[in-house]
């Protein structure tokens, strides 16, 4: 089309700097992308400051080898001195023991990074066979919990990665929130802290990545005084067959209900695994200690992705019960995502249309309003005698229109109100919601100031109201009268001929003192004429109609 | 990501002025929407709407406003002219009356801003048949106001972009000649309609 050739500029389409045009890119984005499957999987475990043994057999399925996995352990380390000094035998082992425990064994999988805050690990292997291009890859955390001074512990936090995979951002988040079972307030202040995570020095929030998944032992409890009398009690429910009940007093799951936090995040609805905190070490059992802490799905692993156009599947959800290191047990979530490469020579020829349909959406957007009428002409006024003309106007386009009545220049009207001094106009400003309608009365009246400050050698009063639509365009609306003292003056003295010129809605009450003191016959006449010479009124027609039906009888 | 640079460089404002019926408001929609309509509804009011524009290489944002061209709202439409950049002015070249005003639509342009760039567009030039005076006398004219002349035809999509682009150049040149000048206009923002009590120059 001739129309989208303008000039050829070497524009080259990089996302970020308008968001309507990100937008209309990201819709278009089949028309400049391949596609290719890829599977993440994702663990999550806080592993209780044990040392890591060579191996842990059934961590990860076998027979589904995923491209790349995401891990993240908490409480790696939880001596005193790993406060102060960076000690990184520990995390060496883990990686070791992860590595080994990958399907197939050490040699199948490299790191593409890792990043540790104290306790929070978190690192990410990519199988080696895999052709997924993993580019701009960056680390960092966020600390939060105890204080030093200034600083925080990172006993708690957040350790995540940023990675392109191809052409699609992703991001992995593991965090250790605020434990106990009366800190959910910490616990979602943890979550609003480790939002803030950027990577590129403030240049990449976690939400400008394509897809977040953000795991880790969030700590989040049952809220489980509402449905028994003891920890006990809890134990043996979920101990039992029937222990997914419990789900229904997560805490994690009702603070994201009620959008406190993850909003937008999704999560299994059911889980098919008991909760995975707390046992005692070695064992299935639940904490025997004198804590005896209730069991909760502390360990948790959800999802987000940017827009519709990323596909993002969740395959499965397990905790791994034979894994008994722990207090906590490791949680495992499958995943398939489909990735884009982008083609950018296709990506900038698109560019300029896209910057074209952008303007498009943006124009269509702009408030859209009807008026029942262009023009308000009240015809006869007479001193003291109020006359209202309503106007409907409509919102019919694709955004709500907030209108106001603009305060007219002081070329047109000296005094600077919405309009001349003998028109009112009710309401002045309104908020229409889309496809709806409001109704605006204006309302000539005369009084004898008003009148002696007329020109009283022009009866013909003329006015323009500005009907200005919040960020959109402005109508004007012209209103005109023709001002008389009295009837004589008007020429309106003889009743039947001319009023019917000038029935209106405040004159419809004197009219019906005027008929009630007729014959019938005459005010059915009457009425007649009245209905012939006045389509217009089409509510007066029916309401005289009505009148002259019940007169008749 | 937040607070990143804009997609375009400049952001301009453009009035379309002119007879009633001379087709502003086809040439905006050719312009912005590029859709044309038979159906000839007369502007009652100011309406605008927004295009994106590569010139030079730079990216400029056009918010353009099309007005009201009846005679009886002039005093009104002449409280728009605030902020403006660059003024498109429109005749009919089938109709002698719309070319004989627009010395007086010049004239306003005077009264009311300071420095804008403006042009001259004879529009309706597919209706061969129905023209009256010749291209050249136009041209002439807009010579010896030392303006641009374009005639276009927003019904068959003639000249409309070229015409744009090239009032749209001339702000740009004019705003990069003489920066400080334009300091003033710069300030226009797309949804800031709140300081329109400020008058231009010749107003006040």
């Amino acid at each position: 089309m001739t129309f989208y050739s303008t000039p050829a500029s070497k524009a080259i389409y990089v996302p970020g700097r308008d968001p309507s045009v990100d937008e209309v890119m990201r819709s278009w984005q089949h028309r400049y992308c391949t596609f290719e499957d890829t599977s993440i999987c994702i663990s999550t475990f806080n592993v209780n400051g044990r040392s890591p043994p060579a191996i842990l057999k059934g961590w990860f399925s076998d027979s589904k080898r995923a491209d790349f996995y995401a891990v993240g352990l908490q409480e790696m380390d939880l001596s005193v001195g790993t406060y102060i000094i960076d000690n990184t035998k520990k995390m060496e082992d883990w990686i070791e023991c992860i590595r080994a425990s990958l399907p197939g064994g050490s040699n199948q999988y490299h790191i593409i990074t890792s990043m540790r805050l104290v306790g929070i690990f978190v690192v990410l292997f990519k199988q080696n066979k895999c052709k997924v291009r993993v580019t701009d890859v960056s680390t960092n955390y966020v600390a939060t919990g105890i204080s030093v001074l200034v600083n925080k512990l990172g006993n708690k936090g957040a350790t995540a990665i940023s990675a392109r995979f191809d052409d699609t951002l992703v991001c992995f988040v593991n965090s250790h929130f605020a434990a106990g079972n009366n800190e959910l307030e910490r616990r979602n202040q943890d979550f609003r802290d480790v939002s803030q995570l950027s990577f590129l020095p403030g240049r990449l929030n976690i939400y400008d990545h394509d897809v977040i998944f953000w795991f880790g032992d969030l700590n989040y409890r049952l809220n489980w005084e509402r449905i028994a009398c003891s920890g006990e009690d809890i134990r043996i429910m979920a101990s039992s067959s029937n222990y997914r009940s419990l789900l229904k007093n997560d805490q994690l799951k009702e603070q994201i209900k009620i959008g406190a936090v993850f909003v937008g995040f999704h999560e299994k609805e059911i889980f098919d695994f008991r909760p995975t905190y707390k046992y005692d070490v070695g064992t299935d059992v639940w904490d025997s200690s004198e804590k005896g802490r209730v069991p909760a799905w502390t360990d948790r692993i959800l999802w987000w992705k940017s827009g519709q156009e990323m596909v993002v599947e969740q395959k499965s959800l397990q905790s791994i019960n034979n894994i008994s290191i722990s207090d906590h047990k490791p949680v495992v979530g499958e995943f398939r995502i489909v990735l884009k490469c982008v083609d950018q020579k296709k990506a900038n020829s698109l560019y300029e249309e896209a910057i074209r349909e952008a303007d498009r959406r943006a124009n269509e957007l702009l408030p859209q309003i009807q008026l029942s009428q262009m023009e308000v002409e009240f015809g006869h006024v007479l001193l003291l005698e109020p006359k209202t003309i309503i106007i409907t106007i409509k919102n019919t386009g694709k955004s709500q229109a907030w209108f106001r009545f603009k305060n007219q220049p002081s070329v047109v009207n000296p005094s600077g109100a919405i309009c001349a001094p003998w028109l009112t106009v009710s309401p002045s400003h309104y908020l229409i919601p889309i496809q709806q309608s409001t109704q605006i009365s204006l309302t000539v009246f005369i009084d004898e100031t008003i009148a002696a400050s007329l020109d009283q050698s022009k009866p013909v009063l003329q006015d323009i109201l500005v009907l200005s639509l919040d960020n959109g365009r402005d109508h004007f609306i012209p209103v005109s009268a023709k001002f008389f003292r009295n009837r004589t003056e008007a020429g309106l003295d003889s009743p039947l001929v001319n009023q019917t010129n000038d029935v209106n809605l405040i004159d419809f009450a004197k009219f019906l003192i005027y008929t009630s003191s007729k014959s019938k016959v005459e005010t059915s006449i009457f009425i007649a004429l009245v209905i012939v010479t006045m389509p217009r009124y089409c509510d007066i027609e029916t309401e005289l109609g009505y009148y002259a039906h019940s007169v008749a009888m | 990501m937040a607070g990143g640079p804009r997609d375009y460089d400049h952001l301009f404002k453009l009035l379309i002025i002119g007879d009633s019926g001379v087709g502003k408001s086809s040439l905006l929609l050719r312009f912005a929407d590029n859709v044309f309509s038979d159906n000839y509804i007369t502007t009652i009011g100011v309406d605008f709407k927004i295009r994106t524009m590569d010139v030079d290489g730079q990216r400029v944002k056009l918010q353009i406003w099309d007005t009201a061209g009846q005679e009886r709202f002039r005093t009104i439409t002449s409280t728009y002219y605030r902020g403006t950049h660059g003024v498109v002015v429109v005749y009919d070249v089938t109709s002698g009356e719309s070319f004989g005003n627009v010395k007086r639509w010049l004239h306003e342009i005077d009264t009311n801003c300071d420095g804008v760039q403006k042009i001259l567009v004879g529009n309706k030039c597919e209706a061969v048949e129905r023209r009256v005076g010749s291209e050249q006398d136009a041209k002439q004219f807009a010579e010896a106001m030392h303006i641009p002349f374009f005639e276009t035809s927003a019904k068959e999509n003639y000249n409309v972009e070229k015409m744009f682009s090239t009032i749209t150049r001339l702000v740009l040149q004019a705003k990069l000649a003489n920066p400080s000048t334009q300091g003033e206009q710069q300030r226009v923002v797309l949804t800031d309609k709140a300081k329109e009590k400020k008058k231009c120059k010749a107003c006040s």
